[in-house]
């Protein structure tokens, strides 16, 4: 079975997978004019098959290819905010934040035991006690 | 002897290189090059895979190709 596809359509890369999805079941043979303006497919099932059968196998290839084409439209065009994406997601969790202004081995160093701003340290303590008779300043 | 033509521009010349080392110990081969293709030249195959070699080595370097 012979499948002739216009390249300007279909895009190399998802001819490639959709080929790829179907090497378990047919042998697939590629070929292209020196303009590359066409792509032609050659199948060969791998077990013996009847027409109907060669006839679903297309059908089937077709659905795949139009599905590939599609999913590589869409990562080419979300490519950016992919990139994106992925790259703040790496530089948030390489310890160099915006916020703290400290680079990860910074942050690290300082220890939460020594308590440098005072947290642990009760209010009486800090403050001094409560007096019982004292009014709210209004 | 049989041989496959290979587009260059199609299959990847690395996934060609690959696929011969992988099928190496089941055939011998040669490769040659004709303008846009690639021509490997296949030889001693293994008698037991002789029906289903070109046909499997194809669909490895289609594989090789999408990777």
């Amino acid at each position: 079975m012979k499948i002739r596809l216009n390249s300007a359509i279909y895009p190399l890369e998802a001819i490639l997978n959709a080929c790829y999805c179907f090497i378990d079941r047919a042998y697939i043979y590629l070929d292209t004019n020196c303009k590359k303006e066409t792509i032609n497919i050659f199948f060969k099932g791998k077990s013996r098959l009847s027409e109907k059968e060669l006839s679903c196998l297309r059908g089937e290839f077709m659905n795949e290819l139009l599905h590939c084409a599609l999913r590589y439209r869409i990562s080419k065009e979300n490519k950016k905010v992919r990139e994106y994406i992925v790259g703040r997601a790496l530089y948030s969790a390489s310890g160099l934040t915006e916020d703290s202004g400290l680079s990860g081995k910074k942050a690290e160093e300082l220890d939460y035991k020594k308590d440098s701003l005072g947290i642990a340290i009760p209010w009486e303590k800090k403050y001094g006690k409560i007096r019982k008779n004292a009014k709210p300043k209004v | 002897m049989p041989s496959l033509k290979f587009n260059t521009k199609i299959y990847k010349k690395e996934a060609i290189q690959k696929a011969i080392s992988a099928y190496s110990h089941l055939a011998r081969f040669r490769v040659k090059d004709d303008k846009d293709y690639k021509v490997v030249e296949i030889d001693k195959v293994d008698p037991d895979l002789k029906g289903i070699f070109c046909d499997e080595f194809a669909n490895y370097v289609l594989g090789m190709s999408k990777k």
